[in-house]
C-alpha cells in the first residue's frame, strides 16, 4: 500500500540527536511511516512533490535491522543523489523491499531540513503494541 | 543501578548482571545530580558488558546520551581477548580538534574580525553535504588520502612537515587499509576534503584570555591576547559510511561469536576476527581522511587570514599547536594491575591525554605532557589542557572532549524562539556566521554545560591540567 507524506510521528526528547516513535496498524505501515518521517525531516517543510521512483532493497535479517536498513537506504538516496523520500510502498516479502517516490532536494526550498547524518541501532525497537505495531529509532544529527 | 561516590570527582557504578567491570564516571556532585536520570549512565553500564573490557567503563564529565556508548565514554579492551565496537568510535570517525596559533594579537585585528569570519565561511564549505573546497578527487586519489592522511594535504601545499609532528599519530594511522573502505564511502568523500560539515562542527577564532601554566603555555607557543584558530571537524560522509558498512556486518556476526550486548548499537566482534580486522583497517583509513581534512582546512584558513588581513605568511606566523582526535579506537600499551598490556582503547567523545614522558609525543612536548584542546560553546570559552601521569594510571591517558550538551536540539529551538542568537553573541563580542539560522539556535551557549566546570573536574582530579583559557571572538558554524 502506497503511503504519502505528510504523516504524523512522535519526536521524543533526546539530548544530542533525534529520537522518533512511530505507530501503525500493520508492520508495512510502520516501516513506511518511519521512512517518511526521515523524508519529512530532510525536507524541513519544503515541497515534497513525487518526481523520481526508485526500488529499495534494504539489508537486514530481522525487523529492527530491516527498519534501520530501509531508513539507511532513504538517507543514502539523499546523500548520493540528493533525493528526498515523499511516498513509499513497503513489501514485507521475502525479500523485504519497497518502492519509493522522491523529490529532488532544492537547497533554497529545503534549507530548514534537519541534517540527519546516520540511522542508528541505538535504542531501536520494533514491537507489537496493542492491536498494531510500534517502532523507535534514533537518528544521528 | 548502584552509584557510589569514590571521591570529589569520581563515581562508581557497581558491577551487576552481565557487567564485566564497574563503571567510573568523572563528575562534580552538581553534575551528577543532573545525570542521575539520564540514559547516559545506563550506557556506561552497558559498555561494561563488552567482552575483554579492562579495569572499568569510563565516562568523562562531558558525558551525555549517545547511542551505544555515551558521549564522553572510554573503554579499553585487551587486544587478544577483547572486541572492537564501531559504536565505541562513533559515526564521525576521528572527529577532532586542531588549534593553530599565530603571531597576531586579537586587539590588532578586532575591527576586521567580521571580514575574517566571512572569508573563512567563503573558503571552507560548511553545512550538510558541503563539498568542493579543493575540487573533486577521483577514487584513486581519495584512496591516497586514506593511506597518507595529513601528509597528503601537506604534499599539496596545505601546511608544512612541522604540522605532522604536532598531530596525534603524525596525522596517519599506518595500519589503515584503504581497500577495505567501500566504493560508496570513497564516493562520498571524494569532494569533501577541506570541508567543515554541519551540526556542532565549527571554525573558531579565539583570543587567549588567561594563562594558568606559564611554562606549558610558553612551550605550546601561547601568549595572552594572542589570536588562535580552533577547527572542529571529522571524516565527513566517508567516515559515516565506514561506520554504517561495518555496524551492519557486526550486528549480523555477533551471534556467530556468541556475543550478547544490551544495545545493538554496541555491535562488536573480536579484535582479531575477520570482521574486527576489516573494521579497524577501514576505520584507520577514515581517520587518515579526517586528518587530511583538518590539515587542508587549516591551510585554507591560513590563506583566508592572509588575504583578508593583507599580511604575509611570515607576519601571520601560523603554527599548529596540536591536533587531537576524539572519536577513535587506538592500539596502545598501558600498565594494568602492575603489568603492561596491549589494549585497544575506544574513545567516543573523549580525548587522548598522554602524560609527561610518553614516547608517542614529539620532543617539544614530551617532558611536559600532551596538549589537549577542549572546545566549549560559542559564547563562553575553550581550553588548552595538558595530560598527566595520573591520566595514564586512571583513564588510559584520556580526558574530556568538550562541554557536553544539556539541552536537546528540540529544547534549544524552543528556548531560542523569538531570539536572534547571532545578535546576542555579537553584543558579547563574538561574530557568528552560519548558513542555517536553526543551527545557531541548536548550538546556542545554553544548550551546553559550562565548559569551565567540565575542565575543572578533570583538573581537580589531576587527569588534565589547565594551561590556558581561550575566548571565542568569531565563529563559523557548520
Amino acid at each position: 500500500m502506497k503511503i504519502e507524506a505528510p504523516i504524523s510521528y512522535r519526536e521524543l526528547d533526546h539530548t544530542a540527536d533525534v529520537a522518533i516513535e512511530i505507530d501503525g496498524a500493520g508492520e508495512e505501515e510502520v516501516y513506511a511511516r518511519a521512512a517518511l518521517a526521515l523524508g519529512q525531516m530532510l525536507a524541513g517543510g519544503g515541497p515534497m512533490t513525487q518526481q523520481v521512483e526508485r526500488t529499495l532493497e534494504p539489508a537486514g535479517h530481522d525487523r529492527v535491522s530491516q527498519l534501520v536498513g530501509l531508513c539507511r537506504d532513504v538517507l543514502a538516496a539523499f546523500y548520493d543523489e540528493r533525493l528526498i523520500l515523499c511516498a513509499i510502498d513497503v513489501r514485507l516479502g521475502p525479500p523485504f523491499a519497497a518502492t519509493g517516490w522522491f523529490t529532488r532536494w532544492d537547497p533554497a526550498r529545503h534549507q530548514e531540513g534537519v541534517d540527519v547524518k546516520a540511522v542508528t541501532y541505538g535504542g531501536a525497537r520494533f514491537e507489537p503494541e496493542g492491536d498494531g505495531w510500534r517502532a523507535r529509532l534514533i537518528f544521528d544529527i | 543501578m548502584k552509584l557510589r561516590q569514590l571521591d570529589e570527582q569520581r563515581w562508581e557504578i557497581a558491577r551487576e548482571g552481565g557487567m564485566r567491570v564497574p563503571g567510573i564516571v568523572y563528575a562534580s556532585r552538581a553534575m551528577m545530580q543532573d545525570l542521575r536520570d539520564e540514559p547516559a549512565l545506563t550506557q556506561v553500564a552497558n559498555v561494561a558488558h563488552l567482552p575483554g573490557i579492562v579495569r572499568a567503563s569510563l565516562a568523562m564529565p562531558d558525558i551525555h546520551w549517545g547511542y551505544g556508548f555515551p558521549i564522553g565514554g572510554v573503554a579499553a579492551v585487551d587486544e587478544e581477548e577483547g572486541v572492537v565496537s564501531p559504536g565505541g568510535v562513533g559515526y564521525d570517525i576521528n572527529c577532532g580538534v586542531r588549534l593553530m596559533t599565530t603571531k597576531l594579537a586579537v586587539d590588532d585585528v578586532r575591527p576586521r574580525l567580521r571580514k575574517v569570519a566571512e572569508q573563512l565561511q567563503r573558503d571552507i564549505p560548511a553545512g550538510v553535504g558541503a563539498s568542493h573546497a579543493i575540487g573533486t578527487l577521483d577514487a584513486d586519489e581519495t584512496r591516497r588520502v586514506l593511506q597518507n592522511g595529513a601528509a597528503w594535504a601537506v604534499e599539496r601545499g596545505f601546511g608544512t612537515a612541522a604540522d605532522l609532528e604536532r598531530t596525534e599519530e603524525g596525522g596517519r594511522l599506518a595500519w589503515a587499509e584503504p581497500r577495505l573502505v567501500s566504493d560508496t564511502a570513497v564516493r562520498r568523500g571524494g569532494d569533501q576534503v577541506g570541508t567543515l560539515g554541519s551540526g556542532n562542527h565549527f571554525i573558531e577564532v579565539d583570543r587567549v584570555e588567561e594563562i594558568f601554566d606559564a611554562e606549558r603555555a610558553a612551550a605550546f607557543g601561547l601568549f595572552a591576547g594572542q589570536l588562535c584558530l580552533l577547527i572542529h571537524s571529522g571524516s565527513r560522509g566517508l567516515g559515516y559510511q565506514v561506520c554504517d558498512d561495518n555496524l551492519m556486518a557486526m550486528d549480523a556476526a555477533m551471534a556467530r561469536y556468541g556475543i550478547a550486548v544490551p544495545d545493538r548499537q554496541l555491535a562488536c566482534a573480536p579484535v582479531g576476527s575477520p570482521e574486527g580486522r576489516r573494521y579497524l583497517g577501514a576505520m584507520a583509513a577514515a581517520a587518515n581522511f579526517a586528518w587530511a581534512n583538518r590539515q587542508t582546512m587549516m591551510g585554507l584558513a591560513q590563506r583566508a587570514l592572509m588575504r583578508v588581513l593583507a599580511i604575509s605568511d611570515d607576519e601571520l606566523g601560523a603554527a599548529l599547536l596540536w591536533d587531537v582526535c576524539h572519536n577513535i579506537a587506538k592500539r596502545e600499551r598501558h600498565t594494568v594491575d602492575g603489568g603492561e598490556r596491549s589494549l585497544l582503547v575506544h574513545r567516543k567523545g573523549a580525548t587522548r591525554a598522554f602524560g609527561p614522558g610518553a614516547a608517542e609525543l614529539p620532543a617539544a612536548y614530551r617532558a611536559l605532557g600532551q596538549p589537549v584542546m577542549i572546545p566549549g560553546d560559542m559564547g563562553r570559552a575553550s581550553y588548552v589542557l595538558c595530560g598527566t601521569a595520573r591520566a595514564m594510571r586512571e583513564t588510559f591517558g584520556s580526558s574530556c572532549h568538550g562541554a557536553g550538551r544539556v539541552l536537546s536540539r528540540k529544547a534549544a529551538l524552543r528556548q531560542a524562539k523569538g531570539r536572534r542568537i547571532d545578535v546576542e553573541l555579537r553584543a558579547q563580542g563574538v561574530e557568528v556566521l552560519s548558513r542555517a539560522t536553526k543551527t545557531l539556535a541548536e548550538e546556542m551557549p545554553e544548550a551546553y554545560k559550562d565548559v569551565s566546570q567540565v575542565v575543572d573536574v578533570m583538573h581537580d582530579a589531576g587527569v588534565t591540567l589547565k594551561v590556558a583559557r581561550l575566548r571565542p571572538v568569531a565563529v563559523v558554524k557548520g
